[in-house]
């Protein structure tokens, strides 16, 4: 047990937590947008998928991690885009079109990625480096988990902090606000409801295409199959665990992080507990949090409600 | 025919030629002949007794789980649980079936039992959480699935598990469900069928399900109406984990005899995805699982006989998911509404 509580066995514990959490805090970010407008994207996981398969795609024919990443970027779009013709063009349940998405984004990438590797197989393609910011990284504890990352990681603490000012600070972020609570009190004063609900489902799908990216691009260097394997899910816990806020968010991705490095840790050291026992634990803590998660809900009142002009 | 109706019959139908149409567009650019391609995929299906056997045994869970997901969105809800129901069900089944020391009749029938009841147990906890807490059911479902699947982990890694293979013991040979006419579909397939007459019957000729169907439809005014709308919805997220956990008892009993990694895996969604292509129809769903497992059982055969990759089946069951959905978001447009009007009025006329 000696081993457990050494504050380099916390900074690594940290370190993972946070390197679990930024896909999931990428993607949570993106629905977190669409949900205040009133759009739910339970198709979160298939523009996750969509983002990881075309980011490694590009990545490996072009060479280069930009154009990967904004292959992933137009695949997550591709898939928030669809979902926008469906549910606000087409004014549909946005919760079927969502599954639509998520079976067709499997389909389309394992098919696409069979096609790509008949006769080869893959090596790993080039990942992002590491930069540490001077002084930041030098904090105990938390130096090397938060400011020892990759550009990406950085861009996420920006969105994060603009995100916030955006929805406390702006009268935009009011209006989209307004959006998603009262589509036609929004509309009668002036503003352009589906607008706002296309702009924030394709910052829905670029935010989604990058938390995918992120996988192949930053952690893993391969994509194989339903890699997403629910993260996407996950992410839409996290969204309503903070209270649909970017903040609060990212506080319930960091916790689910935490709570799946400590069971990944626990087996490391070989804690004689099956690991899939331990695995579970991340799972029902997110659980256990939502049952605790009392008080008014968050949820925007008009969440998952068709939009149609006219309509009353 | 009522004119809703009709495209509701008709859309599906339209949309499964728009996905072979794209199929056989993949076929032709990979360098195969699609009509080949196509008359592999039959043979493999539906060629002969045996194949046809083997088609109807795939079909058998997904009936389970595409009925599960019929049921709860009839009443309104999203059971997207349906996968950790199944296998919640077919671990207390495998539980019972290696170490009550049971067999035979008694053994299987207790078994289907106790499966539904853990099925059951499984969906009232998204079912409580969503009336109690107003959580979201279909985070909770999912996240249960997980729980679900690791927790079948523990049980064939460690706690059931036979020998050096991860695996669970097998089920008894007496406890094991008969096949049908000597095929390798089993009476499970019998269950699934009499269930989705059972559903069909409770949803469309009974009061209460014409209530549970209402207070599908229309929460708020059942809610005026004095229907007791949330017993509604935990009844129908309860009745729809039974549903389930007898789906993973049956597979269990009848197919699989063991539970393994992979087991059951997909079935969930697979059963969310025929429902809405059956517009949530209990013998419809029988139908479209059946014509999904087709296509599966039968891609095998293509890649065999002219090297078309099964994953090409795969794309087109996800184009037909796709198409479905979107065509019938498509003809409730008022635009298209009014467009059919101006035909038929037009057409009149003439």
């Amino acid at each position: 047990m000696s081993q457990l509580f050494t504050l380099s066995f916390f900074t690594a514990f940290l370190a993972a937590a946070v390197r679990l959490a930024v896909p999931l805090i990428y993607a949570g970010l993106g629905e977190t947008i669409a949900e205040k407008a009133g759009v739910i994207n339970i198709g979160m996981e298939g523009v996750m998928l969509d983002g990881a398969f075309f980011s490694f795609a590009g990545a490996w024919y072009s060479g280069s991690l930009a154009v990967g990443l904004l292959c992933g970027i137009a695949g997550g779009v591709l898939m928030s885009v669809l979902h926008g013709v469906i549910c606000i063009v087409l004014a549909q349940d946005q919760t079927v079109s969502g599954l639509a998405i998520n079976m067709f984004a499997l389909g389309l990438t394992s098919f696409l990625f069979k096609l790509m590797s008949q006769g080869q197989s893959y090596q790993q393609v080039e990942t992002f480096e590491t930069y540490a910011i001077p002084g930041l990284s030098k904090i105990p504890l938390i130096g090397a988990a938060f400011f020892e990352k990759d550009i990406l990681c950085y861009l996420l603490y920006i969105l994060l902090i603009l995100f916030t000012i955006f929805y406390k600070r702006t009268d935009l972020g009011l209006s989209h606000i307004a959006v998603g609570e009262a589509p036609h009190a929004a509309e009668s004063a002036g503003i352009p409801v589906h607008l706002f609900q296309w702009t924030a489902l394709l910052v829905n799908g670029v935010l989604g295409g990058i938390g995918g990216a992120y996988l192949v691009l930053v952690q893993l260097g391969v994509f194989t199959e339903n890699m997403i394997s629910g993260r996407g899910y996950i992410a839409l816990a996290a969204v309503i665990l903070g209270r649909h806020m970017p903040l609060g968010m990212f506080a319930a991705a960091l916790l689910f992080g935490l709570a799946n490095a400590l069971q990944i840790r626990l087996q490391t050291i070989g804690v004689s507990v099956s690991p899939y026992l331990l695995a579970i634990l991340p799972y029902a803590m997110t659980l256990l949090a939502m049952l605790g998660a009392a008080g008014r809900s968050s949820r925007p009142e008009s969440l998952g409600k068709p939009y149609v002009r006219g309509s009353r | 025919m009522n004119k809703n109706r009709f495209f509701s019959i008709l859309v599906p139908f339209i949309s499964v030629l728009l996905a072979f149409l794209v199929g056989c567009i993949i076929m032709a650019a990979l360098g195969a002949n699609p009509a080949t391609a196509l008359g592999a995929l039959w043979k493999g299906a539906f060629g002969n007794t045996r194949n046809v056997g083997t088609t109807l045994s795939r079909a058998t869970p997904l009936i389970f789980t595409s009925l599960c997901a019929c049921f709860a969105y009839r009443c309104g809800v999203f059971n997207l649980g349906g996968e950790g129901q199944f296998l919640i069900g077919s671990v207390v089944c495998c539980y019972i079936a290696t170490q009550s020391g049971i067999v035979g009749l008694p053994a299987i029938i207790l078994c289907i039992l106790c499966g539904g009841i853990a099925g059951g147990f499984w969906a009232a906890i998204p079912g409580l959480l969503k009336i109690y807490r107003g959580q979201n059911e279909m985070i909770i479902s999912i996240m249960l699935n997980y729980v679900a699947t690791l927790f079948m982990g523990v049980i064939y890694t460690n706690w059931l598990r036979e020998g050096s293979v991860p695996q669970t013991m097998s089920v008894p040979d007496e406890s094991k469900l008969s096949r049908l006419f000597g095929l390798r579909c089993t009476s499970a397939f019998v269950i699934a069928v009499v269930i989705g007459i059972l559903v069909y019957y409770f949803l469309f000729y009974t009061s209460m399900g014409f209530q549970l169907r209402a207070v599908g439809l229309n929460m708020t005014a059942s809610q005026f109406n004095g229907f007791a709308v949330k017993r509604y919805i935990l009844f129908s997220f309860i009745i729809s984990g039974v549903i389930a956990g007898v789906g993973g008892s049956a597979e269990l009993l009848g197919t699989q005899f063991r539970l393994i990694n992979g087991f059951g895996a997909g079935y969930g969604f697979d059963g969310v995805a025929m429902a809405l292509i059956a517009q949530l129809h209990p013998l419809a769903a029988i139908l479209v699982a059946i014509f999904f497992a087709a296509l599966r059982v039968g891609s095998t055969t293509m890649q065999a006989a002219t090297g078309v990759p099964t994953s090409v089946s795969e794309i087109i069951q996800a184009l037909v998911i796709v198409f479905t959905v979107a065509g019938l978001a498509m003809v409730k447009l008022p635009e298209f509404k009014a467009a059919l009007e101006r035909i038929f009025s037009a057409g009149k006329e003439a």
